[in-house]
C-alpha cells in the first residue's frame, strides 16, 4: 500500500512582482505527474497581489505519492493563458517536504514570493 | 466539433480507454424525491423550451466553432437565462425540505454541452462549468465528463445537460457510477444520477433526447477538471510508466547569447510525447550568481529515456534550440544512467558562433 502525503497550501506572500505594480496570480499545481489543479478553481481567475502583501488560504489540499509541483502564474490576459508569466515554482517531495513549510523563491525576472503549508498526513 | 475541442478532449479520452473496468457499486435508479425529481424535470422542460427557441438553436450552432473559453462563458451565462429561474429557485429551496426529502445537499449546479462519438468511438461526454447555487459569481469549475458508451457511432454536440452535484464544484474531479433513464418518449427526457466513488457523492442530471425508450443503463464515467494547460492545449498529464524522476537543477555555466538566455525545454519520453516546461514563458538564466541555477523540480514517468531539449525563447517567434549540431538533444537520461547512482548531472557544452554554450542539468531517479 503506498503512503500518500497530503498538504495545505495555507499562504502565499509577496515580496516582490514579477512588474510593476500587483501579479494576477493563480496556482498550477500538478501531483505525481497526473493530473492538474488550479487554484482558485474558477477558469481566468486570479488574485491580484502586490508587494509585501499575503494571500491566506483556507481551503485547498494536494496530495501526492512522490512529489507535486507548485507553479504561480502572474495572468497577464484572462483567456489567453499563451501570455502568462511564469513566477516560481517549488516542488514538495516525499524527501523535503517536512522541511518545506516555509520556502521563498525568487525569479530573475523581479517575482519573489513565499509559500507556505501545513502538513496534513 | 471543432479541432482545438478535440485536441483538448484527445488526451483525457486516452486515458479514459486505458483504465480498467470499473467495479464500483450502482446507484439505485430511484433515489431522488419526489421533489428533486420535480427539479429535475424542470430543468428538462427548461432545456427543451431553449433548445427549441431561435436564440437556443442560433447558440447551439454557434457553439460548434466557439473555443472552449468560449464554451465555457457561453454556459456560464445560460445558468442566469430566465429559462432556468424556476429550476434555480426550486435548488434554491431545496435545503428547506424536510431531510426525508433530500437525497443529499446541492452543494453545485452544472451545465454542460453534451458529445458523442468522433473524438474517440465509444465514448460520449460533456463539457461544462459547475458552480454554487447560492453564489452563481462564486467558487464555480469548468470540467470534461466522458463516459465509455459502446453504442454511440455519431460525433456531434447533443444538447445541453443540466446538473445537481453534493460535491462542491472544486472537489468534481474523479470516477462516478451512473444509472440513466428515459423519463417515457413523450416526455423527451433522461434523467441520471450517479455515484461518485471517489468521494461517494451522489448527483443527478437531465437532457432532452429523442428517440425511443431504452430503459435503465448503466456507464462509468471520468470527471476531469479543466485548467489553462487544457484550454492552452499544452498537455500535462503523464501516463505512469515503470520509472519515475525528477529534473532537477538546471545550471547555466555560459549562455547562448550575449546577455541572458530565455529558457524553457521540452522533454520527450521514450521518443514519443513531447512536453514543455513551463508550459508558456521562460526563466531567465545567466552566469550570475542569482540567475544561474533552476530548481525546476519537473517530475517525469519514462520507460527507457528522458531527452530535453532546451530553447532560448525570442521576441517575435522563432525560438531558438539550444544543443550540440549533431545532436537531437541538449541533455538524455536512460535507465541505465543511474545503476550506480540516484543522482547524476549531465553536461551540454558545445560552441555556436564561435561562443560556447555551457548548461548542466540533474537528476534525481525516485523509483
Amino acid at each position: 500500500m503506498t503512503v500518500k502525503r497530503k498538504i495545505q497550501i495555507t499562504s502565499i506572500s509577496c515580496y516582490k512582482t514579477s512588474e510593476s505594480g500587483h501579479d494576477e496570480l493563480y496556482l498550477l499545481c500538478q501531483p505525481d505527474a497526473g493530473f492538474v489543479k488550479r487554484y482558485p478553481s474558477k477558469l481566468a481567475s486570479s488574485v491580484s497581489i502586490k508587494k509585501d502583501e499575503r494571500w491566506n488560504i483556507k481551503d485547498f489540499y494536494l496530495e501526492f505519492e512522490n512529489e507535486v509541483l507548485v507553479t504561480l502564474w502572474d495572468q497577464d490576459l484572462p483567456y489567453d493563458p499563451a501570455l502568462a508569466t511564469y513566477l516560481v515554482s517549488y516542488d514538495y517531495t516525499k524527501e523535503n517536504v517536512d522541511a518545506s513549510k516555509s520556502v521563498g523563491i525568487k525569479n530573475p525576472n523581479g517575482a519573489e514570493y513565499k509559500i507556505e503549508i501545513k502538513i496534513i498526513a | 466539433m471543432n479541432s482545438s475541442i478535440k485536441s483538448m478532449i484527445t488526451p483525457y479520452a486516452e486515458y479514459v480507454q486505458k483504465q480498467p473496468a470499473a467495479t464500483v457499486k450502482k446507484p439505485n435508479p430511484n433515489m431522488l424525491t419526489a421533489p428533486e425529481q420535480e427539479i429535475m424535470k424542470e430543468a428538462g422542460k427548461a432545456i427543451k423550451t431553449w433548445q427549441s427557441s431561435a436564440e437556443g438553436k442560433a447558440k447551439l450552432a454557434s457553439m460548434q466553432n466557439m473555443s472552449f473559453y468560449e464554451i465555457n462563458n457561453e454556459l456560464a451565462l445560460l445558468l442566469q437565462n430566465p429559462v432556468f429561474q424556476k429550476t434555480m429557485q426550486l435548488i434554491q429551496d431545496h435545503p428547506k425540505l424536510a431531510a426525508a426529502l433530500q437525497s443529499f445537499p446541492i452543494h453545485s449546479v452544472s451545465i454542460g454541452l453534451k458529445f458523442e462519438g468522433e473524438i474517440v468511438i465509444g465514448l460520449t461526454g460533456c463539457i461544462g462549468y459547475a458552480v454554487d447555487p447560492t453564489d452563481l459569481t462564486g467558487v464555480s469549475a469548468s470540467f470534461l465528463s466522458l463516459a465509455v458508451d459502446v453504442g454511440v457511432d455519431e460525433g456531434a454536440f447533443t444538447g445541453i445537460q443540466f446538473g445537481i452535484w453534493e460535491v462542491t464544484p472544486d472537489n468534481m474531479n474523479g470516477l462516478a457510477f451512473g444509472a440513466e433513464a428515459t423519463l417515457g418518449v413523450a416526455v423527451g427526457l433522461s434523467i441520471g444520477v450517479s455515484t461518485g466513488t471517489s468521494s461517494h457523492t451522489l448527483g443527478a442530471t437531465v437532457s432532452a433526447i429523442a428517440g425511443e425508450d431504452v430503459g435503465v443503463e448503466f456507464d462509468v464515467s471520468y470527471t476531469f477538471l479543466l485548467t489553462e494547460a487544457d484550454l492552452g492545449l499544452k498537455p500535462a498529464y503523464q501516463f505512469p510508466a515503470s520509472h519515475f524522476l525528477i529534473l532537477d537543477k538546471l545550471t547555466c555555466e555560459n549562455t547562448k547569447d550575449v546577455g541572458k538566455d530565455e529558457v524553457y525545454f521540452k522533454f520527450i519520453i521514450d521518443g514519443d510525447k513531447s512536453y514543455t516546461y513551463p508550459s508558456w514563458d521562460y526563466r531567465s538564466m545567466g552566469t550570475d550568481k542569482d540567475d544561474n541555477e533552476w530548481y525546476v523540480g519537473r517530475s517525469v514517468w519514462f520507460n527507457n529515456k528522458v531527452e530535453v531539449v532546451l530553447y532560448d525563447s525570442e521576441d517575435g517567434g522563432g525560438d531558438d534550440v539550444m544543443k550540440p549540431s549533431d545532436s537531437d538533444h541538449s541533455f538524455k537520461f536512460t535507465t541505465d544512467d543511474f545503476k550506480s547512482d540516484k543522482k547524476i548531472t549531465k553536461t551540454m557544452d558545445y560552441t555556436s558562433r564561435l561562443n560556447e554554450v555551457k548548461y548542466k542539468l540533474s537528476a534525481v531517479l525516485i523509483k
